[in-house]
């Protein structure tokens, strides 16, 4: 079904090669000292109505990611290209049209909706803002809107104090959908609230997919939500995609050490699963000076000469499947020989 | 030596809100007993919190006040305790482990000291024997190079070395009972599994008992010998871990367990099962059993008569008119 789409249509969304440094200045003349490199070097494509899973542990660039796709914040250096034409360059005019086509649904349903603010009032600014300037008609589509997401009439007049988390999360789902948009990118969407209510949302998110045909770009540190909602998962560390695939293969044979250990270190919901769990030693590094060579092998239980000097890049180890690592594939030989010795 | 190491029986935690009375616990029972890894789930508000600090004695009255029950620490019922006999327990004998290591240590003293402190209010100890003490705990809970990270603030610690702070004054006096109140919430995979294996290695080195409080279930599946389901305020259901993730009875539980996509069970599920509508407010608790508004099972008498406490045989125990 994916590769299919892949081959028939060219994506939707593609970044290739891009980079977000953020400067940290220092001294006098407030000079750039170091960068956080928050994004270095991605490739990501998301072909129409596809859901691509962005998995990570937090400082690892996912958000960042996001944010960059949207032109919330300016790339350093690379391509973004929507539907096959490159939008870097393009000015606020230009940047204001096509953000109709995407839109942002955040982590927290108790900061991204202004309090001041009554529901048709939140949910219809965009809707405002692209020119639907008479009031009846907006309240029209607000109320259709609210309806899709599964809140009532009633609710429009009503300020976000008085909803639930996972109302709240509801009205962020309405707001992102007023104005007919292709891509959505939600950022920890569902990680905020309660598992009964996160499961309702889910579901509406893939609902709504179905109905709209939506493509989402799914970002989130929960790996089990990720693997339900995903076609595609890309893992990140440190700023880099480090393993891409297909969902059901990604979770069924990670290739890279790094998803190994994320995938084993999830816990499950079942006390008699007995998994052989892998312990990472030590904390991520800092994306300020990320480590020479293979960013992961200051905690790879497999490392290398080669991982301390080289950068390993994606490569297709199997159909579909793309790790960036030097040994992804032969890690269980490679893990025999470094038991025994 | 008593049996239980904690036994709460009936315990009622309310709150004077604007008028009305919140009761954030009501009627709460449950014991651990001595090495015991007791598991404490539910949603937000339900009342786990609220317990934990019961246990410590930290309700603030007003507006909190405890309003039934007992709660027997080794025997003895530590809601009668006055407050400077509290005191020699809370941080000995019983400690806490908050959930967000950012903001429960203090930034203007370093590590070491804050670890010493619970050690001084404690124990009659020299300023040398106290740094050994504190060195002892930071490489007992993983922390590399102890003789020079005890001079560090927290924020020059990362997220999980100040939880292993965190872990190491609640055992520097070597407690019988800790609480770890969402202990791994705030915290990366990663860092949340290397957390677990030290409180588990930690429990067989000390013999410690812990109220593990989250609302994770797979953290409980991994840690806790028994669990005890709450919902807004009341316990739903008790049982050994394998009783109530093989074979649970309460519909609460049962929609909990099958709203959370399972990681790698190999196919897609399709659709999640969810429970519908929301949790009710403290302010407006429905009539009856307090989930038969959200129940696939409820009758007539579960929105009037509230359910009995069920012994079903081997300790599990469930609240619902449903289950025999």
């Amino acid at each position: 079904m994916l590769s299919s789409v892949q081959l028939t249509s060219s994506p939707l969304v593609e970044v290739r090669n891009l980079v977000k440094h953020f400067p940290i200045t220092g001294g006098v003349f407030l000079r750039e000292v170091a960068s956080v490199k928050a994004v270095d070097g991605v490739d990501l494509a998301i072909g129409e109505g596809e859901t691509v899973g962005l998995v990570g542990e937090s400082g690892c660039g996912k958000s960042t990611l996001g944010r960059l796709i949207l032109r919330l914040e300016e790339p350093t250096n690379g391509e973004i290209l929507f539907r096959g034409e490159s939008i870097v360059g393009y000015d606020n005019k230009k940047m204001r049209a096509l953000r109709k086509e995407m839109q942002i649904i955040f982590q927290d349903p108790f900061s991204s909706l202004n309090p001041r603010k009554n529901v048709a009032h939140i949910v219809g600014e965009p809707l405002y803002v692209h020119g639907m300037t008479n009031r009846r008609e907006r309240e029209g589509r607000v109320l259709e809107l609210l309806e899709v997401v599964g809140l009532k009439q009633e609710h429009m007049r009503r300020y976000p104090h008085q909803f639930s988390g996972g109302q709240r999360q509801r009205i962020g789902v309405a707001r992102a959908l007023a104005l007919n948009p292709k891509l959505i990118i939600c950022d920890e969407a569902v990680s905020a609230l309660d598992v009964s209510i996160q499961a309702q949302v889910i579901n509406l998110l893939e609902d709504l997919q179905d109905e709209f045909g939506l493509t989402y770009l799914f970002i989130s540190h929960a790996l089990s939500v990720v693997q339900h909602i995903s076609d595609r998962v890309a893992v990140m560390y440190l700023g880099k995609i480090v393993e891409t695939a297909e969902s059901g293969s990604l979770y069924r044979e990670p290739l890279h050490p790094y998803s190994q250990a994320l995938l084993s270190a999830a816990p499950v919901p079942d006390p008699r699963r007995m998994r052989e769990r892998i312990v990472l030693p030590g904390d991520v590094p800092s994306p300020i000076n990320p480590p020479p060579g293979c960013r992961f092998h200051t905690r790879c239980l497999y490392v290398d000469k080669v991982c301390r000097e080289q950068e390993p890049v994606l490569r297709e180890i199997r159909e579909d499947h793309f790790a960036a690592c030097f040994f992804a594939g032969s890690l269980g030989a490679k893990r025999a020989v470094t038991v025994s010795s | 030596m008593v049996e239980n190491l904690l036994d709460i029986r009936n315990l009622k935690t309310y709150f004077n809100v604007r008028g009305a009375v919140l009761k954030a616990v009501d009627d709460v029972s449950l014991t651990i007993k001595a090495g015991q890894t007791l598991g404490l789930v539910g949603e937000s508000a339900c009342g786990k919190s609220v317990t934990a600090a019961s246990i410590m004695g930290l309700i603030p009255m007003p507006p909190g006040r405890i309003a039934g029950g007992e709660i027997f620490f080794d025997g003895i019922d530590i809601l009668k305790l006055p407050e400077f006999k509290m005191r020699k327990i809370r941080g000995k004998k019983i400690s806490m482990i908050f959930q967000e290591p950012m903001t429960s240590l203090n930034p203007v003293f370093t590590v070491g000291d804050q670890v010493a402190e619970v050690i001084r209010l404690h124990e009659k100890l020299s300023r040398k024997e106290v740094r050994g003490r504190v060195i002892a705990s930071f490489r007992l809970v993983g922390i590399p190079a102890p003789e020079s990270r005890v001079n560090d603030y927290p924020h020059q610690m990362s997220g999980g070395m100040r939880q292993r702070v965190m872990i190491a004054m609640a055992l520097a006096c070597y407690p019988k009972l800790m609480i770890a109140d969402e202990p791994t919430t705030a915290l990366d995979v990663t860092i949340q599994a290397q957390i677990l294996e030290l409180m588990n290695k930690l429990k067989a080195e000390t013999g410690a008992s812990i109220l593990f409080i989250t609302h994770d279930l797979g953290v409980i599946a991994e840690m806790a010998q028994k669990v005890v389901v709450m919902y807004a305020g009341k316990v739903m259901e008790a049982a050994d871990v394998n009783d109530l993730f093989g074979d649970p009875k309460h519909p609460y539980t049962i929609g909990l367990l099958s709203s959370i996509p399972v990681l790698g069970t190999g196919k897609k599920q399709k659709r999640l099962s969810t429970i519908a509508g929301v949790v009710p407010s403290l302010f407006r608790l429905p009539e009856g059993c307090l989930f038969n508004e959200r129940c696939t099972v409820a009758q007539a008498d579960c929105s009037r008569i509230e359910p009995p406490m069920r012994d079903l045989g081997n300790g599990h125990i469930v609240c619902c008119h449903r289950c025999n």
